[in-house]
């Protein structure tokens, strides 16, 4: 492969954006293991380490312990909480965008087009808009500080998904469900047992992008979340943030930041094909 | 108008192993129709890209007119392309892609718009001007792939397998269509094609390419005929040459060929050339319309082999018969459809052996007999 | 054979992480279902759980951990469990009383903060502590001694529901404990300046700011950290003999020349003068702490809450002096106070009752001064052994009770739209340096604007909801019947219809959603919009207010326009940066080096961390005296330069470049879907392009730009939205100041729904948010027909 000029700067750009991109998260972690006082000095002009001289490991248990107000429940709790919301989100998501974009996309009924394109509509909706009617509601339910306010929802579809899982059904060949159909499956039945194993990306995007958007959800879990046992991880570390945010504790505050974010960087590297494929498809079609 | 020459090129792909295209030199003279067919992979769209300086050669030279292309820009080269899958731009006007090229050289707007008109008539194409690619049809978009490229009157056209997009008769027609610009225009042409009868009906000289390696090159009539070596008789004409294996033998005094099934007398003038190779592995080629069938009860000659007739199929003026050996090896005959021939009935086939060849063992066996006068 | 191992590596490692996931999965499945069943069952058949929610840093909540352990030690208190919950900061528990409160499921006790008093008072959600007095009094049972509680304190928690006042009426909380306040001070430096420290009786603010510029003059020093919040800035103009208004707030005195002179020479201190007065606070911030860095001279006005961190103070010696006087006045000082108050709709109110009884109590108050946050509640308690401790810093701990006897209660008005409008305006001069009278009169104009709402209110009816409900219900259903009829009678036969009814009752889900989860609450706002509501009572509490919001949102709301003009401003330099440079990213990422999957994978990262973790990240790069920025890119710059403050003084112009900057470092996903789409261009148009003689510029904007502009629009119409609903970021790096420099709209409609308890209007700002983005949207469109060719996408 040629050397050309405007490989070697492109090159070159790459890697100083990708500098550029990564130094914050490198900060970040060195801080996390760093005493309170190179802590501190790290983040001046001065006291920058590549890496910590005495990496302190136990910062990361030491700060998790600190979490709320019971030594270790507190994050147990919010880890918790939050695995149990995005596992049941992610679930329900995937069950109801899958059937009602199949739906959508091979069973014909009057009225079809208006609903969808309704649906289409509701996409561009700020979330704000039906934030606080959505509040009274659950709360006339007794649902407040529990997770249900933002599970329940996931049941009903979101038109996102919907959209993209209509999209790939519509390019199944008919002849598939023809096929079923003289075998003698019903509609249902050709959904669980053709529909959904061909359509293993999509779920595969589905849950990616669900997952992430629940792991890291503030708003929802901030207005329907208040005793400490219920919160999630993403308010438990703003909490955290108001207790520790002295840049003398930086160190704890950086080492629970960190832990929030792992899992979503795990699932980053194991299914980063997904992550490609699942924004090209939406994008491409959108 | 220009000449064009390819002086020894070499090609290989990084990651692979054996170059695409190996040791290839083809002259190709002014105002001539050169067609480059092959099996896929054979090397002849890497070539026709080489000349068009979308990839990059190793090793060798091409030249257009006198001048070196080896590390000219395309742009700079003076060629014209049309694609295989055309490659218009979807946003622009069938106007706007034809005139992009003369626009991009800063070509007067007059100038421009008599071009494109020009070219557009001469393809029938005048009314389409104002569509966009999306709103033709097939054979359309076809057409306006090569007016984009008659309006730059290039040196040389550089067509890659533009008809294998379009339905069998569509393609008959434009085949004719393409002959006739060609002797229009009279420019330099270099056409990639894998349809050897494409190859065939228009090319004034066929290169035939396998494996990167330039099999042969020469006339269609040539090429049918004399064909250089087992494969380029295999490749050409359809239904393909009829092998069979065999050795020379001697019998009742003359050299003759033992397929296994029965002998066949060797071609008119190859009992010379062949005197020294008596017992060697060789392979005898017949075309299908060298075979005729005749009855059991015919008289017998030596050229003659018995068979199973297995399949018919009728052409119209004339039929296909399949036939099977003892050996379960498939041979075909084209006759004229009147002749009788019965699926399932065994029969003897008559070989018109004088226009035959022997070819050497292998794959690619050289053409023994290829000198022989015919 | 390389490739082989990273397949391998690969392939185990998917597999440990997913064992590992379904473990933890399990694991948190398992935890929360047996959690309320083991958390129940700590509870005896006799026991009562009751909740406590508070705030405070580690000192404080390592002091109401003991506490707690003590009360529930006693033998007495054998029936009580304690539940406590430490949400960090003030704001955040306000906001959680909020809800809570909104959801008729309030704490039992909580922190209550001495400028809620009013609000929470008047709308009857705490208990009548007189009341419980009372009561045991009359059951002789032990109670509080009033009487040693220190007058001032006290005061700050009674409220009398007929007029509205604070400070007489019925007692509604306790105090916890209170602080006067004064300055911290190095002794060293004032050594070095060669000045007499101040002295305990009192000294003046000329020879306050004298000490501040003459230290100011010794070398990397500063004069003083002065802390601007609400309250402190009320005690510097009471110190001058001014204020804001009368102590009923029935009088406004804005326009008071001498009380913006005063106002003015403060903000003098900070701009005016070089280093004698460091950054100005207005929040509660715990990210700073100037004074220990030991070249800051005085650090204030601060109460004793600030003595627990000094005392760890190694490199210097420090004291406390008290508040200067100016001039020809008598000294005064506020009484900083938070009180503990049990909710009126607590359910286990006496149980509640004894554990504040036991709070109040001489041994609490003991262990609580021994932990030196402020001055216990009880004189008895001051003036013993624990509060006066000589062993402990600092010295001068009299000044602080000496200031008890000239202290007021800081008194706010009821509805917290004041203070919030004061806070921002004072933010605006006491950190961006905008000039003291036309900021003033903004908050004139503000209040008036305020009172003549609240005059408004109680006049309005309330929101006929059972007519609205007719009016609407009737034609829907209507509507309803009508439709089903026609579709019933022209349903398809047979086959047809079976799929009908299988496609109908496959979109069901989303159907109901839509019904419950768009549309009601979609129709519910449309509705609120024009009503008067706090939230935190039931809906039938709601006003009708006809178009009244409509006139206040069009007229006199300035920060509605502010905001917009903010989040305008943050979409106008966001969407076109970041489509840019994605676009460019993807161009790059476009190369065929073998490392290339590298680099898409670290650009594309940190848009998948996106949340509160990325944001404290954040905050913390742009801090503007420990940040990354000011460490790595200050030394770059030439002349001497600096970076910007970009949160504090600077924030006027550089707050929303920040949070464009933060955007930029998060458009992996936009890059990626234009790598797609740069992928999905045939190469034969590139090929096409090269012999026609289109290269580099040409080649981008005739075949590149053209082929894209799907994904162009597409992501140009995600981004727009988005950026107009900017949120998380934004509350947590900033909470939309300082000022209003960066209170986005979804910021602003935050505020009024859940911290000034106006859920009407909030529908309002949500419904213009809605038609804002409808229109863009439409605009967008419109304009796409120009310059999107669709023809790109594959038919």
């Amino acid at each position: 492969m040629r050397l050309t000029r405007s490989k070697i700067f492109a090159f070159a750009c790459l890697v100083a954006g990708s500098i550029v991109m990564i130094f914050p998260f490198w900060w970040m972690v060195v801080t996390s293991l760093s005493t309170p006082a190179e802590a501190s000095a790290s983040a001046s002009a001065s006291g920058f380490n590549w890496w910590p001289s005495d990496a302190q490991w136990s910062n990361y248990p030491d700060a998790l312990r600190r979490m709320g107000s019971k030594p270790w429940i507190g994050f147990l709790d919010a880890l918790t909480n939050t695995v149990v919301i995005t596992t049941l989100v992610v679930i329900g998501q995937v069950f109801s965008c899958s059937l009602v974009g199949y739906a959508f996309a091979r069973l014909r009924f009057r009225g079809r087009g208006v609903a969808f394109g309704l649906m289409v509509a509701t996409m561009m909706l700020p979330v704000q808009v039906t934030l606080i009617p959505m509040f009274i509601m659950f709360r006339s339910f007794g649902w407040i500080d529990t997770m249900l306010p933002l599970v329940v929802p996931a049941f009903f579809g979101a038109p996102f998904y919907i959209f993209m899982f209509r999209q790939f059904f519509s390019q199944v060949p008919e002849s598939l469900i023809e096929a079923a159909r003289i075998d003698g499956c019903s509609h249902v039945r050709i959904w669980v047992q053709i529909m959904l194993p061909i359509c293993k990306p999509v779920i595969a995007i589905t849950t990616i992008f669900t997952f992430i958007f629940a792991w890291n959800d503030f708003m929802g879990p901030l207005i329907y979340l208040q005793s400490e046992e219920q919160m999630t991880l993403a308010v438990a570390l703003n909490s955290f943030q108001n207790q520790y945010g002295d840049f003398r504790d930086a160190h704890y505050l950086m080492a629970a930041s960190i832990v929030t974010m792992i899992p979503c960087i795990i699932l980053f590297l194991v299914a980063q094909k997904q992550f490609v494929s699942g924004l090209s498809l939406g994008a491409v079609k959108g | 108008m220009a000449s064009v020459t390819l002086d020894r090129v070499y090609k290989t792909y990084s990651g692979s192993d054996h170059p695409a295209v190996n040791d290839v030199s083809i002259e190709i003279a002014d105002r001539e129709f050169l067609v480059l067919v092959g099996p896929s992979g054979c090397g002849k769209s890497t070539t026709l890209r080489m000349v068009a300086g979308l990839e990059d050669i190793d090793q060798g030279s091409i030249k257009i007119g006198d001048r070196v292309v080896n590390n000219v820009a395309p742009k700079d080269r003076d060629i014209a392309m049309v694609f295989q899958n055309y490659a218009l731009y979807p946003h622009m006007t069938v106007y706007k892609n034809m005139s992009f090229g003369l626009r991009m050289r800063k070509v007067p707007k007059p100038d421009i718009d008599r071009r494109v008109r020009q070219a557009a008539e001469m393809l029938g194409i005048e009314h389409l001007l104002d569509r966009k690619p999306k709103a033709l049809s097939g054979g359309e978009r076809q057409r306006v792939a090569v007016g984009r490229a008659i309006v730059r009157t290039p040196q040389a056209f550089l067509f890659d397998e533009p008809l294998s997009n379009l339905d069998a008769r569509l393609r008959i027609q434009t085949r004719a269509e393409l002959k006739r610009l060609h002797r229009k225009l009279q420019t330099t042409t270099i056409y990639v094609t894998h349809d050897q009868e494409e190859a065939m009906t228009l090319g004034d000289r066929i290169v035939i390419m396998k494996d990167g390696h330039v099999h042969q090159c020469a006339s269609p009539h040539e090429v049918y005929n004399r064909p250089a070596n087992r494969f380029v008789a295999g490749f050409i004409g359809m239904p393909p040459m009829n092998f069979f294996e065999g050795q020379l033998a001697q019998h009742e005094g003359k050299l003759v060929f033992d397929t296994g099934h029965g002998l066949l007398d060797l071609p008119s003038g190859a009992e010379n050339l062949l005197r020294d190779r008596a017992g060697q592995s060789l392979v005898y080629g017949a075309r299908p319309e060298l075979l005729s069938i005749g009855s059991q009860g015919d008289a017998g000659g030596s050229s003659c082999l018995t068979m199973t007739v297995s399949v018919i199929e009728v052409l119209g003026n004339e039929k296909d018969v399949y036939l099977t050996l003892p050996s379960s090896q498939q041979v075909v005959a084209r006759i004229a459809a009147d002749v009788p021939a019965d699926e399932g009935a065994e029969v003897r086939v008559f070989i018109e052996t004088a226009r035959a060849h022997i070819f050497e063992a292998g794959q690619s066996g050289a053409n023994l007999t290829a000198r022989v006068a015919r | 054979m390389v490739s082989r191992l990273f397949n391998i590596l690969g392939r185990s490692f998917r597999i440990l992480v997913s064992v590992a996931a379904t473990i933890v999965v399990l694991f948190s499945f398992g935890w929360v279902i047996a959690r309320p069943m083991i958390r129940a069952d700590r509870l005896n058949a006799d026991q009562v759980q009751i909740t406590v929610l508070h705030w405070g840093e580690k000192n404080e909540d390592e002091i109401l951990a003991r506490l707690v352990s003590d009360f529930e030690s006693l033998p007495e208190n054998h029936d009580i469990r304690v539940l406590r919950t430490n949400l960090g900061q003030l704001a955040a528990v306000n906001t959680k009383l909020q809800t809570m409160f909104a959801a008729g499921d309030p704490t039992d006790v909580f922190y209550l903060s001495y400028e809620k008093v009013a609000d929470f008072a008047s709308k009857d959600l705490l208990a009548d502590i007189d009341q419980l007095i009372e009561n045991d009094q009359a059951n002789d049972t032990p109670t509080i001694d009033l009487k040693d509680v220190f007058p001032a304190a006290l005061e700050a928690y009674r409220y009398d529901k007929e007029s509205g006042e604070v400070g007489r009426g019925r007692l509604i909380a306790l105090p916890k404990d209170f602080t006067t306040v004064g300055f911290y001070y190095n002794k060293d430096l004032f050594e070095q300046a060669g000045l007499p420290e101040p002295s305990a009786d009192g000294w003046t603010w000329d020879a306050f700011v004298h000490a501040a510029r003459t230290i100011a003059k010794l070398p990397g020093c500063y004069g003083a950290d002065f802390a601007t919040w609400e309250s402190m800035t009320r005690i510097f103009l009471w110190s001058h003999g001014v204020d804001f208004a009368d102590p009923t707030w029935k009088v406004l005195k804005l326009d008071d020349p001498s009380m913006q002179a005063a106002l003015d020479k403060l903000r003098g201190w900070f701009h005016d003068e070089e280093r004698t007065l460091v950054s100005a606070k207005t929040q509660l911030e715990t990210g700073q702490e100037p004074f220990l860095a030991g070249n800051v001279g005085m650090a204030g006005p601060f109460g004793r809450w600030k003595a627990p961190t000094y005392r760890l103070i190694e490199n210097f010696d420090w004291d406390f002096a008290p508040f200067p006087h100016a001039a020809g006045h008598a000294s005064v000082n506020g009484v900083f106070t938070t009180g503990w108050a049990i909710a009126e709709g607590s359910k286990h109110k006496s149980q509640s009752w004894r554990f504040i009884k036991y709070l109040s109590s001489p041994r609490a108050q003991e262990l609580m001064c021994r932990a030196g946050l402020a001055i216990p509640i009880l004189q008895s308690v001051a003036n013993g052994p624990a509060f006066s401790d000589p062993s402990l810093k600092p010295s001068n701990f009299q000044v602080f009770l000496d200031a008890a006897d000239h202290a007021r209660p800081i008194i706010w008005p009821a509805d917290p739209k004041y203070l919030h409008q004061l806070r921002v305006r004072l933010e605006d001069i006491f950190k961006l340096n905008k000039p003291v009278a036309p900021a003033m009169q903004h908050v004139e104009r503000g209040w008036k604007d305020i009172q003549a709402a609240d005059r408004s209110s109680g006049s309005f009816p309330r929101m006929p909801w059972g007519m609205v409900i007719t009016y609407l219900a009737l034609p829907v259903l209507l509507g309803i019947v009508i439709g089903l009829t026609l579709w019933w009678r022209r349903r398809p036969r047979g086959l047809a219809f079976q799929e009908e009814v299988a496609g109908y009752g496959m979109i069901g889900p989303w159907v109901v959603g839509f019904i419950a989860f768009t549309a009601f609450p979609i129709i519910l706002s449309l509705l609120l919009a024009f009503t008067r509501w706090n939230g935190m009572t039931t809906l039938e509490h709601a006003e009708w207010t006809g178009l009244e919001n409509l006139a206040t949102l069009w007229g006199s709301d300035g920060t509605f326009k502010r905001s917009l003009l903010v989040t305008a401003w943050y979409a106008l330099l966001a969407v076109p940066t970041s489509q840019v440079v994605a676009l460019l990213a993807a161009m790059l990422m476009n190369y065929e080096f073998k490392s290339i999957g590298f680099f898409r994978a670290t650009w594309y990262l940190p848009s998948v961390l996106a949340g509160v973790g990325m944001a404290v990240m954040w905050k913390w790069v742009f801090h503007h005296e420990h940040g990354l920025v000011r460490a790595w890119v200050d030394p770059l710059l030439p002349f001497g330069l600096t970076s910007p403050s970009w949160f504090e003084k600077d924030a006027g112009t550089w707050a929303v470049p920040a949070f464009v900057i933060v955007n930029l470092w998060a458009i992996g996903g936009t890059m990626m879907i234009y790598l797609a789409g740069l992928k999905g261009i045939p190469k034969d148009l590139y090929e096409a392009a090269e012999i026609d003689g289109a290269v580099g510029w040409q080649r981008f904007s005739n075949v590149t730009l053209p082929m894209l502009s799907p994904i162009v629009f597409f992501n140009v119409i995600i981004a727009v939205i988005a950026s107009f609903q900017i949120f998380t970021q934004a509350y947590v790096m900033t909470g939309g100041g300082p000022g209003d420099a960066t209170r986005f709209f979804v910021i602003y409609l935050y505020n009024q729904a859940f911290d000034f308890h106006d859920m009407g209007y909030a529908s309002l700002l949500a419904w213009v948010l809605l038609l804002i983005i409808l229109a863009l949207t439409l605009l967008l469109m419109w304009a796409s027909k120009k310059f999107v060719h669709y023809e790109a996408l594959k038919s």
